[in-house]
Formats: structure tokens, C-alpha cells, sequence
């Protein structure tokens, strides 16, 4: 209902008329780089003739210049690395303006070298819009920090510095993704196609959604509505088509600027996409095939500082689970591991079988944002996300239920309220809070219990520029403090009765970042600490994980979990070459783990290894490293090489053993040419054995070592007013057989073999 | 005329975008935190072995049950099969689920899809032969019914596994995937 009201509102205040008084006017804008399509920040606009100005100093904000006079007007926009331009405009009425200026530096794909926003962010790298990726964690994955637990090809999850799941945060659209993200084998409910932006978050901006990123803070964004340029019709149209299970899908995005009177904009944006059993290099995956169907619709308007906007989305997926892995017993998995080929092999079909998953995730958001001036935002959101998961095992007989085994409604209430202030006596300032209510419910079989769970936070970050006035160096310091508090009743039904429990938890995090450097280096140091409480399943669940043959049991003594993590990086730019190296070590005091316990549970499929949640002090240490270099052929053009390489080691320090499940070692390069989407790369991967592992707390010991190959080109054309942009990817080039340790059907089956996806891309 | 025109084309758009925003959540039933779970997957929750003396009638049952399935409580009765030495007796097994209030006997949906189905049993250290009396479409045993013939006294264990072989069955164990595993105790006296 609220929804409705908050609709209507919006249709009457579109028939506003316009302001149109003398020298009221107020002119809005942004200043784009016409290469990247991203909004600048360092831009300086003027009215000629007039002392009235503005700047633009954080990359993707708003300039305003208030109390201009109509006319005919010669506005100035000067950017550090871009061609200045003059451009006249007619403007006559509050006015919203987009510019475009040639960007001519060297996009360095992260801000890790001379930032001075408060919020700092280490981009996904630039490649990630020329890779064709079906799933976000795919996307993700071109981070050196960053990589993918599987379960078969369909579900994958991002892994950050050896962390996932309940540790990893991300936040979609501005709003906490809220799924059943405890399982392993539950994928992220986010199309990475809407996805116009991702970021890791690597500074203070942690605290600014939750205090639980231990792992870290993952920031997907789409498009900003109030950024379109003011065309009434724009769009953008994909289509793919994959090779390896004979895969299509087409998306599309659709926006611009729906009243001339009122600054009233719209887009939408919709996937499709469907592929058929996969292909590993001797024989078929068995129902390996999935879909997908979202889509999403957003109307802003914006009046003067004002700014409306309502979003709703809708996630649909269908995948199925690899036939080969699903198992009855332990027997079972003791023949499906020995067996030198599946135990169940198929035909190509795109039909999709039990065992499956469906997933449904619905997100309904409003945001107001009012630009009280320049240096001034407060920005409310209200959102509710509505996630549907359900679960279907192999049935016994043609007889038995045939719908979901397992069934589970997750709804989530959000007040979400942030206050920013830049500038005040040269400090950035944000403070906010977040208000959120969850209910967890569920029809068939049990995994975790029915629960209300309510937490609200607070947090406070500072950030500084500490540099002299020459503005050589770069130094900056920030930090912040964040406190959240937890309240979660869980509903647990035994023999007909209902009993409930309720636990209470209040924790402080804390950020802490000093930045030293200048234009070409810079050197920066950071402590942080989080903390969560211990998750529903920990605490409760209580069954049968199908497929690993495991019995996994919570305990609901469990304490919270805090890490206190130091990161220490260095980044350089040199001669359009860029290095990053970052360093940490992630001590977790009470890190919460699954771990093998005995005795084995008796059930009348036989005896089960059972798993229990525990704790114990753990540390992850790693290194990180990305590295791009330009080598010069001739005047024009460039040989461009990128190396991206991560080692991690994990410990459980209460033991003096390894944590098992963490990412082995890996490096990847690739070179090419590169310039203007016109691309050509071939990459190399080599993924290390994992030697540190509990020798007997597995099936099988990690897959051996394993080197992949593939190429990546993109090519652009310009028709009329359209530009076509063909891009060409192949995965595995070498149809290379090799089996992962990070995917959770490595018992059961080898990986995809090669995999060619062609693109291309319209935009008008 | 042409203001119009695109006035009234913006509005069919407006509108077509709030219809989609309004109602596209289409409410499926959601169950509350604390409603009892309602479970309608089929468990096996017993198997019961029922034997019968070929020459006296006498009925001796041996019963495996787990109420809850395989997660929570350990099984509430697992039985030692007792058996008398050099006798024949005629085995007959009922599967049945018991966490519904109407139990439901999962043997017979076994009868029904008999060509997808196969009992397994592995005696280890007693002194037991058993041959599966009862056969599929296709001559493949089944197992429902079967004939025990016991030696001298001994101890030891007795491996009951159903197989699920939908289209695979070929009268092996490799094939499918189990459905249930019970090792008894036998006790030949």
C-alpha cells in the first residue's frame, strides 16, 4: 500500500509545472567522459561572462550553480586530463546538463592512486565491461582479491581474501543483499548485467551500510537515473550467444528524460537468458542447464535539490544441479568418486530436472536525496526485498510430492539514513543509521528455523586531507567507528510444540586508514575491525546437506565472530604503467567454522559424517598483486600486459593447522592491444595445487595444478547515430580437462571445456 | 497538436511504468516465522522385516525408525533380526513413513515402480542364504519378498539397501542412488 501512495505521489508532482522566473534559474549537471561513460570529478565549469561558477571535485557527483540568469549562455567545463569545451545553451528554466569531454588519461581502473574521496574504491578493472560474464561472481573475478566458489557451473559465489558467504557483503543498488546467503551453494540473486559499476570497497566507506563485512564490502551499482542524458529515448541492447551448452540471451536497457517540463526520468532494464547441459572435454554435465528472466524499472524526478526516485526489480532463476553429484549415501559418493566417468551422463537438452534450484528475489526501493548545497546531502532510503529460494532434490518415486523440497521466504524491511558533508574545514563528513527488519520462514524440509531478526546501526567517519598546499602530495586520513545492534528470535518446532529462542548482540567496528603519496606513488596503511553475530544456520541448522553427504550441526552457544584486519598497500603509477601490491592479515578471534565431528549420525541411508559449527582464532594473511604495463610498439600503439596474482594462507591458530577451502594460489596474465574498445588479449591462468589442507578432513585430497588459456577482442563500429560494439571471449581455449578446488563438484565431475561467447552490443 | 501528442505518450509511459512497479510484486503465499513447518516430502521412516517360519508360521519382525528423518534424533528403535538355525523363512519388507499422521507405506509405491527399484541384501559373518523371490517386467528381482534359509548359529551383520534406478536398472546394486541403507544386527541361534 505504502508503495501505491508513494507512486501516486510521484504522478502528481510530474504535472508540476516548471519554474520559470528571471534570474531563479538553477542549473544542474554532470560532466562525462565520452570514452568510458562514467562521470568526472576535477571539473571546473563556468558561465562566461558571469562570475558564476562551480566544480565538480568527487567523481560521479552533481554541479550546481545556483541563481543564473536565462538566455543565451557560454558555459566553460575545464578537466584536469580532458580537452576544455565551450558549449552555448539556451536555458530558459532549471536545467539539467549533461557534458561530454574527451578523457584523454590513462584510465588506471582504480582509485587506489590519488583519491581524495571519502569514499575510495578499488574498481573492478576496465576488462570486466569487455568480458562476456554470465554470472556476478564471473564478473567479480577479474579482481586479484576476488575469487569463485562454485558448485557446479550454475551457483558461484565471490570468495574475498579467502572469505565468503555470511563475511561477504554486498550491496545492490544501495540496499544490503538480503538471501539465504549461508549456503555454499547459494549464488548471489544479482544480474550482473544490470551491474554498471562494481566496486570493493577498501576504505571507510565499510561502515557506511553494515559493521559485518569481515570479508568485505561489495558495492553493485546501476545506472544513476538523474545522470541520463536528457534524450527521451536511449537504450542499449545486448545479445550473446555461448557455445559451451549451446547458451542465448539478450538484455536490454531502455532510459532517458520523459517530460520536457519536469526533470522526470525513466529506465528500464531486462535479461534473458538460457543455456542448455554444459560440456566438459570427454562427455556432457547431466542437467547443467539454467535460466534466467529479470527485470527492473526506476522513475526519478528531481526538482531542485530534490531528488526521487523509485526502483523495484525482479530476480528469476532457474538452474539445474549436475545429476552426477547427487547421492544417496556415503556408499554412493564412495562410487561417484571412483567411478573414472560420471555415474549419470546425458544427452544435450536445455531441459531442466531435479535436482534443481529456483530462485526468486524481489527488491522495492525509495530513495530521496536532497542536496542541501554543494557540501550538503542527506540521503534516505526505504527498501524492501522480498527472496524466494526453492529447493528440489531427486524424488524417490513418480508418485511422491513433486514441488519444492525445500522452500524458504525470506522478507526484508530497510530505513536506511545517511547525512554526507564534504569540505567542512577541508574534513568529509557522513553519519547514518540503518534500521532493518527480517523474517525467515519456510514449508518442507528443515534446514534453518523460522526467525524475526531486528538490527539497527550507527556509524561516523571522518576523512582528511592532510597534503600541503602545493598539491604534490596526496596524504589522507580517515576513519570511523560504527556500532550495530542484533535482536533474533528463531522459532523451533519439536514433537508439535513451538519453543523460542532469543539472543542479543551489540558490537562496535572501527576503520582507520593514513593514505601517503603523491602523483606517482602512494603508500597507505589500514586497521579495521568487524564483527558478526553467529548466523541462523550456524546456531541452528540441523540436517542433511544432499550432494555432500554431510550432516551439518549448529550450536546455539556460539559466541560472536570479530576480525581485526591491518592491510598495508602501495600503489604506482609510472609512465602509464600502474602497480598495486596490497598486504594483509585478517586475525578472526572465534572464527565460526564447520568442522568434522565424531561420532557419524546413524539414519536409515546409513551412517553420515556429521559436521559441527565451531570456533577457534583463526588468521588469513595474503598478498595481492595487480600489475599493468604499456610497452611501446611505435607512436600509436601499445602492447599492454596485465598481471594479476594472490596467495593466501589461512590458519587455525587454536590448532596450528590450515583452514581447509581456502584458494590456492594463483596468477593470471594477459596481453594484447587495447585502445578504445578496439581489443585484442590472450590470457594465461595458472592455479596452483593446494598442499594446505587437513589430510583427512576430505573425500579426496585438492586437485592437482592447472594452466588455462583464453582470448578476449572487442571491436567497435559506428552506424549513423548507433555504435555496435562486437566482443568475442573463449574460455579454456585449449578445452583443457582440470578439475577445481574451489568447486564443490571437483569429487564428481571435470569442468567446462571451451567456451566461446560473442557479444555484441548496441547502443543509440 | 504535437506538445500533445507526446504529452499523452509520456503519460502512457508513466503509467505503464508504475503499473509495472506496483504490481509486479504479485504476492505468492508466504508462511509466517512460527507456523508449523508443513512438510509434504515423503520420508522413509521405518523399514520393517517381517518373517514368517515356512514351517511353523510363527511371525518374528525386526524394525529399523527414525521418526524425524535423517536430521535431529537418532533412530527411536533399531531391532536385532533373531533367527533360528537351519530353518527357511519367507522375508517380506514394509517401508513406511511415519511423520505424517496418515502413514503412508512407501512399499507399495516400490510394488508400483518395481522396474525402478532393487533391494540389496549383504550378509556378513552369519551363516545366511537369500534369494529374492519376487521380479520386475523385465526379470529383474525386486526384493520386497525374498526367502531366508539360516545355517548354524552365528553372529553378525545384515546390509538391507534399496536402490533407486530409474531407467538404469540392470538387476546390479551399482547403478542409482540409495535410498535405504540399514546394517542389522542377526543373530542365528
Amino acid at each position: 500500500m505504502g508503495k501505491f501512495i508513494l507512486t501516486f505521489f510521484l504522478l502528481i508532482s510530474a504535472w508540476l509545472p516548471a519554474q520559470n522566473s528571471q534570474c531563479n534559474i538553477i542549473v544542474l549537471g554532470i560532466v562525462v567522459d565520452s570514452l568510458e561513460n562514467k562521470a568526472l570529478g576535477n571539473t571546473h565549469i563556468e558561465i562566461i561572462g558571469s562570475k558564476k561558477s562551480a566544480n565538480i571535485n568527487i567523481k560521479d557527483s552533481i554541479f550546481t550553480i545556483q541563481n543564473v540568469c536565462g538566455g543565451l549562455l557560454e558555459i566553460h567545463f575545464s578537466h584536469l586530463d580532458c580537452e576544455h569545451k565551450d558549449i552555448v545553451f539556451n536555458i530558459t528554466k532549471d536545467t539539467f546538463i549533461t557534458v561530454y569531454l574527451n578523457h584523454t588519461a590513462l584510465n588506471i581502473g582504480s582509485a587506489k592512486v590519488a583519491s581524495k574521496t571519502i569514499i575510495e574504491r578499488v574498481t573492478i578493472q576496465g576488462e570486466g565491461s569487455l568480458k562476456i560474464a554470465n554470472t556476478l561472481t564471473e564478473q567479480l573475478e577479474s579482481s586479484a582479491s576476488i575469487r569463485a566458489l562454485k558448485t557446479g557451473n550454475n551457483a558461484s559465489k565471490p570468495v574475498v581474501n579467502g572469505l565468503h558467504s555470511n563475511r561477504v557483503i554486498l550491496v545492490n543498488n544501495g540496499i544490503k543483499q538480503e538471501g539465504q546467503n549461508w549456503g555454499l551453494e547459494h549464488a548471489p540473486e544479482i544480474d550482473a548485467n544490470f551491474a554498471n559499476d562494481i566496486q570493493v570497497v577498501e576504505n571507510v566507506g565499510k561502515l557506511r551500510y553494515t559493521g559485518d563485512a569481515i570479508g568485505g564490502l561489495i558495492v553493485i551499482s546501476t545506472k544513476d537515473i538523474f545522470k541520463l542524458n536528457s534524450k527521451p529515448l536511449q537504450g542499449i541492447i545486448n545479445t550473446i550467444a555461448y557455445s559451451n551448452g549451446r547458451g542465448y540471451g539478450t538484455n536490454a536497457w531502455l532510459g532517458g528524460k520523459l517530460l520536457d517540463s519536469a526533470n522526470l526520468y525513466y529506465q528500464v532494464q531486462g535479461t534473458y537468458r538460457k543455456n542448455g547441459n554444459t560440456f566438459s572435454p570427454q562427455y556432457i554435465l547431466a542437467n547443467t542447464g539454467s535460466e534466467e528472466r529479470n527485470y527492473a524499472a526506476e522513475i526519478g524526478y528531481n526538482k531542485k535539490q530534490h531528488f526521487i526516485k523509485l526502483y523495484y526489480s525482479s530476480f528469476y532463476n532457474q538452474l539445474g544441479i549436475f545429476k552426477g553429484s547427487h547421492i544417496g549415501n556415503l556408499n554412493d559418493l564412495q562410487l561417484a568418486m571412483n567411478s573414472p566417468l560420471p555415474l549419470v551422463t546425458d544427452n544435450f537438452k536445455y531441459t531442466i530436472d531435479r535436482p534443481k534450484q529456483e530462485l526468486k528475489h524481489q527488491v522495492t526501493k525509495l530513495q530521496y536525496l536532497n542536496k542541501i548545497t554543494n557540501n550538503n546531502e542527506l540521503e534516505i532510503n526505504l527498501a524492501y526485498q522480498k527472496n524466494n529460494r526453492k529447493e528440489f532434490d531427486i524424488l524417490r518415486s513418480s508418485s511422491a510430492f513433486d514441488g519444492p523440497s525445500f522452500n524458504y521466504f525470506l522478507t526484508t524491511y530497510l530505513l536506511d539514513v545517511v547525512y554526507y558533508k564534504h569540505k567542512y574545514h577541508g574534513t568529509n563528513i557522513s553519519t547514518g543509521g540503518q534500521l532493518q527488519y527480517q523474517e525467515n520462514a519456510f514449508k518442507g524440509r528443515f534446514f534453518v528455523p523460522g526467525y524475526k531478526q531486528l538490527s539497527s546501526g550507527g556509524f561516523f567517519s571522518l576523512g582528511k586531507g592532510i597534503s600541503k598546499e602545493d598539491k604534490k602530495t596526496k596524504n589522507y586520513l580517515e576513519g570511523g567507528l560504527r556500532l550495530d545492534n542484533k535482536q533474533l528470535i528463531a522459532y523451533l518446532w519439536k514433537n508439535n510444540t513451538l519453543s523460542t529462542k532469543q539472543q542479543n548482540f551489540t558490537n562496535a567496528s572501527y576503520y582507520f586508514k593514513l593514505k601517503i603519496g603523491n602523483q606517482k606513488h602512494d603508500f597507505s596503511i589500514s586497521t579495521e575491525s568487524a564483527w558478526r553475530p553467529p548466523s541462523v544456520n550456524e546456531l541452528y541448522s540441523n540436517g542433511l546437506h544432499q550432494g555432500l553427504a554431510s550432516i551439518e550441526i549448529g550450536d546455539t552457544g556460539l559466541k560472536a565472530e570479530r576480525n581485526y584486519q591491518t592491510t598495508i598497500s602501495y600503489g604506482a603509477l609510472i609512465k602509464k604503467s600502474t602497480l598495486s601490491i596490497v598486504a594483509f592479515y585478517n586475525y578472526i578471534p572465534n572464527f565460526i567454522n564447520l568442522e568434522p565431528s565424531l561420532p557419524a549420525q546413524l539414519t536409515i541411508r546409513g551412517a553420515f559424517p556429521v559436521f559441527k559449527y565451531q570456533q577457534y582464532n583463526a588468521a588469513i594473511s595474503g598478498l595481492n598483486i595487480d600489475f599493468t604495463s604499456k610497452i611501446k610498439i611505435n607512436r600509436k600503439r601499445n602492447i599492454e600486459n596485465h598481471l594479476i596474482s594472490a596467495v593466501l594462507w589461512g590458519n587455525n591458530l587454536s590448532k596450528k593447522q590450515p583452514i581447509t577451502q581456502m584458494p590456492p594460489i594463483s596468477i593470471k596474465n594477459s596481453i594484447g592491444y587495447n585502445k578504445n574498445y578496439k581489443v585484442i588479449m590472450l590470457w594465461a591462468r595458472y592455479t596452483f595445487k593446494q598442499y594446505r589442507y587437513l589430510p583427512n578432513s576430505d573425500y579426496l585430497p585438492p586437485p592437482n595444478a592447472f594452466l588455462l588459456f583464453g582470448v578476449y577482442a572487442g571491436y567497435p563500429m559506428k552506424l549513423k547515430k548507433q555504435s555496435i560494439i562486437f566482443n568475442l571471449s573463449i574460455n579454456n581455449l585449449l578445452n583443457n580437462k582440470y578439475r577445481d578446488y574451489l568447486n564443490r563438484f571437483r569429487y564428481f565431475a571435470n569442468e567446462q571445456g571451451t567456451d566461446i561467447k560473442l557479444k555484441i552490443s548496441t547502443s543509440f | 497538436m504535437k506538445n500533445q501528442k507526446s504529452k499523452i505518450k509520456n503519460a502512457l509511459i508513466l503509467n505503464a511504468l508504475i503499473f509495472t512497479l506496483v504490481f509486479s510484486a504479485c504476492k505468492e503465499e508466504t508462511p509466517k516465522p512460527q507456523d508449523q513447518p508443513t512438510n509434504e516430502n515423503e520420508l522413509i521412516t521405518t523399514v520393517k522385516l517381517i518373517f514368517t517360519d515356512s514351517l511353523s508360521g510363527a511371525i518374528n519382525t525386526a524394525i529399523f525408525r527414525d521418526i524425524d528423518g535423517e536430521s535431529g534424533n537418532p533412530p527411536s528403535q533399531f531391532d536385532t533380526i533373531n533367527l533360528q538355525a537351519f530353518k527357511s523363512y519367507s522375508a517380506q519388507i514394509l517401508l513406511l513413513d511415519e511423520s505424517k499422521i496418515a502413514i503412508d507405506t512407501i512399499s507399495n509405491e516400490v510394488a508400483e515402480e518395481k522396474n525402478d527399484h532393487l533391494f540389496v541384501f549383504n550378509p556378513s559373518n552369519v551363516n545366511l542364504g537369500i534369494t529374492i523371490l519376487d521380479s520386475d517386467d523385465n526379470n529383474f528381482p525386486i526384493g520386497l519378498s525374498s526367502k531366508w534359509r539360516s545355517g548354524a548359529a552365528s553372529k553378525g551383520l545384515i546390509t538391507v539397501t534399496l536402490k533407486h534406478q530409474p531407467g538404469i536398472k540392470n538387476g546390479t546394486a551399482t547403478p542409482g542412488e540409495t535410498d535405504v541403507e540399514v546394517v542389522f544386527p542377526c543373530i542365528i541361534k
